[in-house]
């Protein structure tokens, strides 16, 4: 295989399964997520062949799949609703969604999903693109046209999230501990 | 003060805490007990696949489908068909002859052989077939310069990782000194001298067989080893999570007790570490969450030493791990 094509299939062995888990996070289905995604992949490859060895393939791609499910979210939602000019964009969906687990998914797994659910759009974002993706704080401000404190604050709130679903949790076990004890002294 | 260390949290799990927010981290960690359970826990959250969605997509299924579409699309141009004039029949004949004259001395001249021995550091390889190979700093393959037709072999000395392109009509043979590695197209890791093999497979199928005893032969999927030592073949789940440390630098630790880590970090930096008798046992032997992303000795000990609550120092050439 030539080099070119080496690369391109080392890209998308590398980045295939991050990139949909990204999708995921839109399009709340794994079928339209991977769909997404491999069209992304062919559309670079036919129009953007010269980045394929680049370092910025990647960003370009993470990019590229994230307008791509907004344009697919707002043409799924244009079927039924009809756009006035005043209509905000559609949101991103949830991060991850309760159909897509399936039933003997841990329920740990789940509470800690709903609890990032809970985080606000540009959160979920920044943290997708530093935690999934493992992008560097400048590199996930480039990608989003953020500024670099914003990027910190978001990943903050984030971890927020976190450490509050940890506290829950310690509340929880606590006041079993405590009701155990009460009734079996 | 709540959100500045959130802010500090974020910034130590993804790497990008300065010096000063490590004191400042450390400082709040010490400040209560709490603190400390609350972070390990939000780290281990951190480490955890559960942050996402826990499914995995099918790459090479995907890759399939997408090689059709992008990288392949040129073939079907090649395929086809010229006429030629009647004439012109006898010339493809004449001239399938003579090809296939070339295809039957061919064999019969020596292929010129590929060595190529990694004596400073890792070597990262793309063979002839485009399989990556990354070779251990210290070990040694060979390749034919264009492979056989109907398989390819190479054969290694020490130890590599394999990322193999798959061609089912080609098996990919490795010589690997005790034992012969035979696959597909899959990715593994093999560690072999004259008398001992050890192959340890992350992804498809591998067949190993003995090469003294060619009827002994285990057949190892995803997740599994084998080992060939004495003459014995054994078959085995991986036990050692980090054991491509030599090719990617990392080190992960899912509650793994403080010893162990302590004795794994002393292997792989080749350093003498020791746990000071000060350090009382509920420390020395709690489970820790860990790792270590191609870090140096002393900025592992640093970090170490943070979620253990622990100190390190140095004294000459070795490495001590004291109470606090």
């Amino acid at each position: 295989m030539p080099a070119l094509e080496n690369a391109f299939k080392e890209l998308f062995e590398r980045e295939y399964n991050n990139l949909c888990r990204h999708a995921m996070s839109y399009m709340q289905d794994s079928h339209l997520a991977e769909d997404i995604v491999q069209e992304t992949f062919v559309k670079f490859w036919e129009q953007k062949k010269d980045l394929v060895a680049s370092a910025n393939a990647r960003f370009y791609l993470i990019t590229a799949v994230r307008n791509n499910c907004i344009t697919a979210l707002r043409k799924q939602n244009s079927s039924g609703i009809h756009f006035t000019e005043n209509t905000p964009e559609p949101t991103p969906e949830p991060f991850i969604t309760n159909r897509q687990l399936t039933e003997d998914a841990h329920e740990h797994t789940r509470k800690i999903q709903a609890a990032l659910d809970q985080l606000p759009p540009k959160c979920k974002e920044v943290f997708l693109l530093v935690k999934l993706h493992g992008l560097s704080y400048k590199q996930a401000a480039e990608t989003l046209d953020l500024s670099v404190k914003t990027v910190e604050n978001q990943m903050g709130k984030a971890i927020k999230t976190l450490r509050d679903f940890v506290k829950a949790g310690a509340a929880i076990a606590f006041f079993v501990l405590f009701i155990k004890n009460i009734l079996f002294p | 003060m709540n959100e500045q260390i959130d802010i500090i949290i974020a910034k130590k799990l993804s790497g990008e805490a300065t010096a000063a927010e490590m004191r400042e981290l450390e400082a709040w960690l010490a400040a209560d007990a709490r603190h400390k359970a609350e972070y390990e826990q939000i780290m281990k959250l951190w480490q955890s696949e559960d942050l996402f969605s826990a499914q995995n997509f099918d790459t090479a299924a995907a890759w399939q489908k997408m090689a059709g579409k992008t990288i392949t699309t040129a073939t079907p141009e090649r395929q086809k068909t010229v006429k030629f004039p009647l004439w012109g029949k006898y010339l493809v004949a004449a001239a399938a002859i003579l090809l296939a004259g070339i295809f039957i001395i061919k064999p019969f001249s020596q292929t010129a052989m590929v060595e190529i021995a990694a004596t400073n550091d890792n070597i990262d390889l793309v063979l002839p077939d485009s399989s990556h190979i990354t070779l251990r700093k210290g070990s040694k393959i060979t390749y034919p310069e264009v492979f056989a037709a109907h398989q390819r072999n190479v054969s290694l000395d020490g130890e590599a990782y394999f990322q193999v392109a798959r061609d089912e009509s080609k098996p990919f043979v490795i010589d690997a000194g005790a034992a012969s590695v035979k696959v597909l197209g899959t990715s593994f890791d093999v560690v072999c001298d004259e008398t001992t093999a050890s192959v340890k497979v992350t992804s498809g199928k591998v067949q190993m067989t003995s090469a003294k005893n060619k009827q002994t032969y285990v057949i190892l999927t995803k997740g599994e080893q084998g080992d060939l030592k004495a003459d014995k073949l054994t078959e085995a789940p991986i036990t050692d999570s980090n054991f491509l440390f030599w090719k990617n630098k990392e080190l992960v630790y899912d509650n793994q007790p403080f010893g162990k880590i302590i004795e794994d970090l002393s292997v792989v930096y080749n350093a003498s570490i020791s746990i000071d008798l000060s350090m009382v046992p509920q420390v020395a032997e709690q489970q820790i969450t860990i790792s270590f992303n191609n870090q140096s000795l002393e900025e592992a000990l640093d970090e170490l030493c943070l979620v253990a609550h622990c100190q390190w120092q140095q004294k000459g050439n070795q490495y001590v791990i004291m109470a606090k």
